[in-house]
């Protein structure tokens, strides 16, 4: 039996009414009610959203890891394991709405401080570094914590909020890193600057 | 009856979340165990779960949901602190196993039409917390490089964190802060 090869505007003819029948059945196609994703959505991303798009917070997240690095093992690991547990309690005082005066104020606060630390590459011993940043995660955490009561999903904006946070945190070692290479300390240091001057925007509200 | 009829809402979402946390906790704690540790802390942890399985029938959501948070920060503190002391972790693993086994808790009498599920639920979390543990044995046994144990203790500390957050949501909300 002789096989005749297939005739090219036949096969170009299927491939586009099977495009045709693709964008149409986007086109007519409704949103699946199986799984809304109301939760997690509600829940995860606005835990996850809320430390990420406050940049108050992304500095200050990042300053710790940037400080860890500087400051090498073991704080590079110590201050990132402190930080999230002593924001947990800041957070649950947050939940059950006990009161800590200048919330906001503390969050700029650990902006400019961290920032100048890492800025004159101040080497301080780890307990004295754990205090200062066990200090600010109170502040932090309590921000987070009277916002949980509004979730849709408790445990899903927590899972979100500390998973963003210590992402951040990996993201300051990750940049501290470069302090091994040439002219990588400078660059830190001057990050450093930059981290103490937008805590200062945050304290006077500019930024 | 239907089929699909007693699968919804079989357990509840937040006991599901919990489990899920407790699991992945117990798992990481347990692997920080030497390896002449470990049998002993998997047999206590099965037999626990057992009874937790029987327990199961007497539970009430609100109390199971506050009791695997509890034991996910205890995980949490263990895996954080990086403690691999055995008495200790026997003592957690038993409990976190009879945890799990109760957070099985059956809705509106279903518990007799649920052996399938319950199977499968426990096959998934028994898994889910071998993973934990193969990586924490990995990293703290297996590696003489850092990372993989700042890594393991970091996780920890997300887990202590996530579970004191929810527990105090959890607490406030029942009126008990």
């Amino acid at each position: 039996m002789i096989r005749t090869a297939p005739d090219p505007a036949k096969k170009n003819m299927r491939y586009w009414a099977a495009f045709l029948l693709t964008s149409l059945a986007f086109l007519v196609s409704v949103p699946a009610l199986a799984h809304t994703g109301e939760g997690l959505v509600g829940g995860f991303m606005s835990g996850f959203l809320h430390p990420v798009l406050g940049w108050d917070h992304v500095v200050a997240m990042v300053a710790v890891g940037l400080w860890g690095a500087f400051l090498r093992a073991p704080a590079i690991y110590i201050l990132p394991i402190v930080f999230p547990v002593i924001m947990a309690f800041g957070g649950a005082a947050g939940v059950v709405g006990a009161p800590l005066p200048f919330v906001e104020e503390g969050i700029a606060l650990s902006s400019i401080v961290l920032g100048l630390l890492i800025a004159f590459a101040v080497r301080a011993p780890l307990w004295v570094a754990t205090i200062i940043v066990g200090f600010f995660a109170v502040f932090h955490g309590h921000a987070h914590g009277t916002e949980l009561p509004q979730a849709s999903n408790a445990m899903s904006f927590a899972i979100g909020f500390v998973l963003a946070t210590g992402l951040l945190h990996l993201l300051g070692i990750a940049l501290g890193v470069l302090i091994g290479r040439p002219g990588g300390k400078v660059a830190i240091q001057i990050a450093g600057g930059l981290i103490a001057l937008g805590g200062l925007g945050f304290l006077f509200g500019i930024i | 009856m239907e089929i699909y009829a007693w699968i919804p809402g079989f357990i509840p979402e937040l006991v599901k979340a919990g489990q899920l946390l407790l699991a992945v906790g117990a798992g990481l704690a347990l692997g920080n165990l030497a390896k002449e540790a470990l049998p002993k802390a998997i047999i206590l942890g099965g037999a626990f779960l057992l009874v937790g399985l029987l327990g199961a029938l007497f539970m009430s959501s609100d109390f199971i949901i506050i009791a695997l948070l509890l034991l996910t920060f205890l995980t949490g503190c263990l895996v954080a602190a990086a403690i691999g002391r055995p008495s200790v972790i026997y003592i957690v693993g038993a409990l976190s196993g009879a945890g799990l086994g109760a957070s099985f808790l059956p809705q509106a009498g279903q518990f007799p039409f649920n052996i399938v599920l319950i199977t499968a639920n426990l096959f998934g979390i028994i898994l889910l917390m071998g993973g934990a543990g193969m990586l924490s044995y990995w990293a703290f046994h297996r590696q003489s490089a850092l990372w993989p144990k700042i890594g393991v203790r970091i996780l920890g500390s997300w887990l202590l964190a996530i579970s004191a957050l929810t527990l105090a949501f959890e607490l406030a909300g029942a009126g008990a802060l």
